[in-house]
């Protein structure tokens, strides 16, 4: 099986320094991988860079197959007057996806702008599953929840990798015995 | 103040943000300077604008030989002065070039330019004074056509310096009122000259008949003086024949009355001698015979008497005379009384025998007479036998005489009483005529003085007559000299004089108004804005679009279409309000409103590009490409007339095309701009929605500063 995400010594480095460094990592269908790291410490930038949606500087990233963006707050931002159908509506009519993924989420007429952050990870993953990707990214998983919350989100992510689709999920602590792999980013 | 540097610290920190303080001090020069330097002097531009010259003129040939060539005298003079960008072309490129604005302005030289100018003012016909003929199209530009009545003063100021200005000096002035005056006064003088020819003719004929009648009068007086005369004459002679034939009557009846007299007396010696002669006649004749012999016997002598005289005279001379030597010798003797006695007796005897020389000296009458005599006597001898006889002849005969002087005499009476009633006649006819006479003097008095005041008359009329003959003749041709015209034509030329060389202006499409004129610049800039500020509050790309891993011109679509929406009704409520509103009639409106739709389109379209691709800076892009679009689209000033930058930059700017497109569509004009204008614009929406693909394509690919942004508009 070869790995969805395949990276090898990815970097970034801007004029204020490295964002990221010699980051290998390979991603294999199924998989839920988790990128931990304390704040401002490039753990989005990794993200988006792994889902091929952030500039590096150094390095080789190869994907195999579509990779979707769950909840990344700055990113993937909710249209806050839209419901969640409207974002799906939406959503399939950008990428022409039919799968639905409404019942993942028990809040469909909710306007975003009263969503809560469990709310809007579980409408991010309903998002990034209607194109049927083979990896989706989400970021924050652990800003903003509780930690009952939290394990409610684990156990959505695990539910995925169960489906076959590999998540990388990225938060500052990883609960041990959540994730197959924790990559650990430390701030310079 | 610390506050204002506390945030403008903030902004200091960042390479981006400063250079957002630096953009935002200078974006007031956007529409400051860059408007004024576009604008700054249109009118001096002028030679950058491109003029058609179209010269359909030929040579004319003056009055005077000379030729005129007009028409290309001015087009050199036009050309040279490059007040504006003249290109000399046929009248159909011209034309052809007018309605697709490639000439803003078309000035046409006719044919008969020159031809004109040479022929000078014809009183009769229209005032043209070499007409030019100046055409512009507002649906090009509306100001190129208010900045060709600059090409005026330019066209007459170059017709001034040519070769052909003199003629221009030969154009009409006017002189109505003084031909019609003078007009007038040539009739009147006219009226004047026939009626003092009339007066003088009449004039004439009455001097000639004055003279006539003088003349007349004259030997009429003459006649009746003379006749007067001739009465008087007649009166004295008939008066003299009265007294004549008084006398002659009185004589005739003495005649008459010695007639009887002698009747009777003769009658009664008749009775006694006719016997006596009867007895006697034989003695009678004797001494008739004997006297006659006598007589002869002394003629006879008589011619001796004188010798006789003369011998006696002689004789007694000579004894005087020797009497008188006697004395002389014997001196003494004259005391002698015998010697005296004798002197005497010879003196006297001397005087005697000379008075009988002289008594006896003319014997040739007493010879005669003698003769006579005795021719008398024979005479009577002769008749001495019949004289009885004579004498009873004689005697009847004076009878008869008395009879016919007793007619006579009666005759005389009557032809006395007669002249007597002529003498009468005669006197009265002479008083008559005397009176007729004076009056006849009167009247050739009168007809004297009439003659020299009818001669006055005529001459002085004569002089008159030239005189008015002359002034309508001279009146008459300084009034056909003078070109006279009726108040309209008057007016006309007047204008004429001021200008003489006549610029028609012709407008194509005629913008109704400023408003009109400029509806399309001021559209089109309403429409970017519309789309500047509908990419305000819409987001040209969402990052949740770009994001969602779909096909790139979806999320393009995504950010482009609901702008869209908006920019179309943004675009038919613009149309309705100024056409509704302020009342911009187009000529083709549904062309129009689906004009500004297509602009909505482009515009929108361009703007999220700009939005997309450069994100927040892409306002101030899409304003400053504003900027340059209102000075250089050619909306209000024609494009040349601004530096060569903004001509440069002129047709690669969509709202170039808008304006032209949609001055087109509300002034009329050829539809070829307006599709190539909609093609482009079409363009311009492919292009832009292309770049705005790519720039979401591109989007996908974060990087730190788009996640973690340092100027956020």
């Amino acid at each position: 099986m070869e790995p969805v995400i395949s990276a090898q010594g990815l970097g970034l480095r801007t004029r204020r320094g490295w964002i990221f460094r010699d980051v290998d990592l390979d991603v294999y269908p199924g998989e839920l991988v988790a990128i931990a790291g304390p704040g401002a410490s490039g753990r989005t930038s990794l993200l988006l860079a792994l889902a091929g949606r952030f500039a590096t500087s150094t390095g080789k990233l190869v994907r195999h197959g579509r990779a979707d963006l769950g909840y990344v707050p700055g990113v993937t931002d909710l249209e806050p007057n839209l419901t969640l159908r409207d974002h799906l509506r939406e959503r399939r009519l950008l990428v022409g996806g039919a799968r639905d993924g409404e019942s993942r989420s028990g809040t469909p007429e909710k306007l975003a702008r009263d969503t809560s952050a469990l709310d809007r990870q579980l409408w991010g993953l309903a998002l990034a599953t209607v194109a049927t990707p083979a990896v989706v990214l989400v970021d924050a998983v652990d800003s903003g929840l509780s930690t009952e919350e939290g394990g409610q989100l684990w156990g959505e992510l695990r539910k995925l990798a169960t489906d076959g689709i590999a998540v990388v999920a990225a938060c500052r602590e990883v609960p041990d015995g959540t994730a197959d792999r924790v990559v650990i980013l430390e701030t310079s | 103040m610390r506050l204002a540097l506390i945030q403008l610290r903030a902004l200091s920190r960042a390479r981006l943000t400063r250079a957002a303080l630096v953009v935002l001090t200078l974006v007031p020069l956007l529409y400051g300077a860059l408007y004024l330097y576009a604008f700054w002097n249109p009118y001096g531009n002028l030679n950058h604008i491109p003029a058609a010259l179209v010269v359909e003129d030929h040579e004319a040939t003056a009055t005077d030989g000379s030729t005129v060539d007009a028409g290309h005298d001015l087009a050199d003079q036009l050309v040279d002065r490059q007040v504006f960008a003249w290109h000399r072309t046929s009248a159909a490129e011209a034309q052809k070039g007018l309605s697709t604005g490639k000439y803003l302005i078309e000035l046409r030289i006719p044919a008969d330019f020159s031809a004109d100018l040479v022929t000078g003012p014809d009183p009769k016909a229209d005032p043209k004074a070499g007409q030019l003929r100046v055409t512009t199209d507002d649906a090009n530009n509306y100001l190129a056509g208010l900045l060709a009545r600059s090409a005026f003063t330019e066209i007459r100021q170059a017709a001034g310096s040519s070769a052909a200005s003199k003629f221009f000096n030969q154009m009409l002035i006017g002189f109505s009122d003084l031909k019609s005056q003078t007009q007038q006064a040539a009739d009147g003088a006219n009226q004047l000259a026939d009626g003092a020819a009339q007066a003088q003719d009449g004039a004439g004929q009455l001097e000639s008949g004055a003279d006539s009648a003088h003349a007349g009068a004259g030997q009429l007086a003459e006649g009746l003086t003379t006749a007067g005369n001739g009465a008087d004459q007649l009166t004295r002679g008939l008066r003299t024949l009265d007294a004549g034939a008084a006398q002659l009557a009185d004589g005739t009846a003495q005649a008459a009355a010695g007639g009887q007299l002698l009747r009777s007396k003769v009658d009664s010696a008749a009775d006694k001698v006719e016997p006596v002669l009867r007895d006697n006649a034989a003695l009678i004749q004797q001494a008739a015979t004997a006297i006659a012999d006598g007589a002869d016997a002394v003629a006879a002598d008589a011619d001796a008497l004188p010798r006789l005289a003369q011998d006696a005279v002689d004789q007694a001379t000579t004894a005087r005379d020797a009497l008188d030597r006697l004395a002389v010798e014997h001196p003494s003797l004259t005391n002698d009384p015998t010697w005296q006695r004798a002197r005497a007796a010879a003196d006297k005897a001397v005087t005697l025998a000379t008075s009988i020389k002289a008594k006896v000296q003319d014997t040739t009458q007493v010879k005669a007479d003698m003769t006579r005599v005795a021719a008398l006597a024979r005479q009577v001898a002769a008749a001495a036998p019949h004289l009885a006889d004579d004498v009873k002849a004689a005697r009847g005969q004076v009878d008869a005489l008395a009879d016919g002087l007793n007619q006579l005499a009666t005759g005389a009476d009557r032809l006395h009483a007669g002249t007597g009633d002529a003498v009468n006649g005669a006197q009265s006819l002479s008083g008559g005529l005397f009176k007729l006479a004076s009056g006849a003097r009167q009247l050739d008095d009168g007809l004297g003085a009439l003659e020299d005041g009818t001669h006055r008359l005529a001459s002085g009329l004569s002089t008159l007559d030239d005189g008015a003959t002359k002034l309508a003749n001279g009146l008459s041709d300084g009034a056909q000299k003078i070109p006279g015209y009726d108040p309209d034509t008057r007016a006309a030329r007047a204008g004429v004089l001021g200008d003489p060389v006549a610029l028609q202006r012709q407008t194509e499409h005629a913008a109704a108004t400023y408003g009109v004129g400029f509806a399309p610049y001021f559209l089109a800039l309403a429409l970017w804005v519309g789309s500047m500020i509908t990419y305000m509050v819409l987001r040209p790309l969402t990052r949740r679009h770009v994001q969602a891993g779909g096909a790139p011109a979806r999320a393009a679509l995504a950010g482009w279409l609901p702008a869209l929406l908006v920019g179309l009704v943004q675009a038919v409520v613009l149309f309705l309000v100024v056409r509704v509103a302020l009342g911009v009639v187009p000529v083709h409106p549904v062309e129009a409103v689906l004009f500004l739709c297509l602009t909505a389109v482009a515009f929108t379209a361009l703007v999220q590009w700009l939005g997309a691709r450069l994100g927040p800076a892409g306002r101030l892009v899409a304003l400053a490409l504003l900027m340059l679009q209102l000075t250089s689209s050619g909306g209000t000033y024609p494009v040349q007339t601004s530096p060569v930058f903004f001509q440069a930059i002129h047709p690669y700017l969509p709202m170039t095309y808008v304006v032209s497109g949609l001055r087109h569509l509300l002034d009329g004009g050829p539809a070829g701009t307006v599709v190539r204008g909609g093609l482009i614009l079409l363009a311009f929406t492919v292009g832009a929605f292309a770049l705005t693909t790519l720039a979401a394509w591109r989007a996908r690919k974060l990087t730190p500063s788009k996640l973690h942004p340092d100027l956020v508009m």
